[in-house]
């Protein structure tokens, strides 16, 4: 049975969410191809602290997120939405480990394929932006989406950092 | 998928926006709509869409990997905003062959390319999508922006540019498509059947025209419909990318 939520908040998440991962996937001419991999397959993420649910399935090399689906997942993880951004850095990502704040249950090979796919996205901004703004405020501006993404991994990860000393103090 | 909604013989019937009609008369039926609005299509498109059409159409391009040196062919290229894009981007060692069934719409876009010096690379064919008057394996790349839709037998339409085009060649579609959020939905059909052919009368004195452009989006394949019509055609590596909440996708795919 579907989640009923209170407020349009989580499907215009879903929403985001898929606009802006397929528009990065897009942007990678070898991505859609390796997602064709996990067609078929049937991801819940349920997003701990948020009370929402999510669901990932894989068509045409395209990501789709609902807020329900038919069928029984393949797979199923859980976490706070800062320990499953943290899964997105190559150091970081410590997959099913305890430490890891992230639960995995089900098929783990379909969260590994993911994680691979993510990691090695590699996303020609470039092109397009050259395109839409011309070629001196299309390079700048693709320069800056990658340090803006630099920084902003950085920024999320020393959040996720300072909460967890911070609650590390708490408890002793 | 057939488009025909009947497909026995003589009495085959496909859709005409939400009529139904005899095959071998929608072809007919489209081209008076065009012959119409060919004049102020232009103008039409930028209050349809508040001129964002302007901006799917340059991100089309901007991702469609077409290079230099490259040949393209555009169908149902109407006023020429496609391949006026993409001439600068095959550049003078490339070209691009601008195409339409529509003589008038084929017209007006050779004037406009002209009066902005656009020539030199740029060729014209008045030609069926349905049956492509072009050798195998002659283009780099082949690209149809809101004309899909328009065709009668799209599956014909699909094989034909697979054909044409070069082995490792890419197919690119750029079509209305199917919203899925409910909120948007709603706005989206309020504009599209209650605003735009108010619109057409006022500004084209065409009220049925565009009432039909709105209903030919409603009956148009949606996402994962077309990409599988696309593999059908025999395309590999069939995807596509929703733009704006999905009101348009880019659906391409590759000759094997």
């Amino acid at each position: 049975m579907p989640a009923e939520y209170l407020t349009p908040l989580p499907g215009m998440l879903a929403l985001a969410l898929e606009t802006a991962v397929n528009n990065v996937i897009q942007l990678d001419r070898q991505a859609p191809a390796r997602l064709r991999k996990l067609e078929g397959r049937l991801l819940k993420v349920d997003l701990e602290g948020l009370g929402i649910t999510l669901f990932f399935t894989f068509r045409h090399g395209v990501v789709r997120v609902r807020l329900d689906a038919d069928g029984d997942p393949d797979t199923v993880i859980s976490g706070t939405p800062l320990a499953l951004f943290a899964m997105t850095e190559p150091e970081d990502a410590e997959w099913g480990l305890p430490e890891s704040k992230v639960q995995i249950n089900g098929d783990a090979s379909l969260a590994r394929d993911l994680e691979r796919i993510f990691r090695k996205l590699e996303p020609d901004w470039e092109g397009p932006l050259i395109g839409l703004l011309g070629d001196t405020a299309g390079y700048q501006a693709a320069e800056g989406i990658r340090q803006g993404a630099k920084a902003a991994r950085e920024g999320i990860r020393n959040a996720g950092q300072a909460l967890s000393d911070f609650l590390k103090d708490r408890q002793s | 998928m057939a488009q025909a909604d009947n497909t026995s013989g003589d009495g085959a019937t496909t859709h005409f926006g939400y009529r139904e009609v005899k095959v071998g008369e929608k072809t007919g039926l489209v081209r008076q709509v065009f012959d119409s609005v060919a004049g102020k299509y232009d103008l039409m498109n930028d209050l349809m869409s508040l001129g964002v059409h302007r901006l799917w159409k340059r991100y089309f391009v901007a991702i469609s990997g077409i290079g230099p040196g490259q040949r393209v062919l555009d169908l149902a290229g109407g006023t020429g905003d496609i391949a006026a894009l993409v001439s600068r981007q095959v550049g003078a060692g490339g070209s691009v062959v601008l195409s339409d069934i529509n003589p008038a719409m084929l017209e007006v876009g050779r004037q406009r390319l002209e009066d902005r010096g656009l020539v030199g690379n740029i060729e014209y064919c008045l030609a069926n999508a349905e049956k492509l008057p072009f050798a195998d394996a002659e283009f780099d790349a082949v690209t149809i922006a809101f004309g899909l839709r328009n065709v009668t037998d799209q599956a014909a339409a699909l094989k034909e540019m697979q054909r044409v085009l070069k082995p490792g060649g890419r197919a690119l579609i750029l079509e209305f498509s199917k919203v899925e959020s409910d909120g948007l939905k709603k706005l989206y059909d309020g504009y599209s059947f209650g605003i735009l052919p108010k619109l057409g009368k006022l500004v084209a004195n065409d009220e049925d025209s565009y009432r039909y452009l709105a209903e030919s989006i409603r009956k148009h394949p949606g996402q994962d419909e077309l990409a599988d019509m696309m593999i059908d055609a025999g395309f590999v590596n069939v995807t596509y990318l929703n733009l704006t909440g999905g009101i348009v996708a880019i659906h391409r795919g590759d000759r094997a």
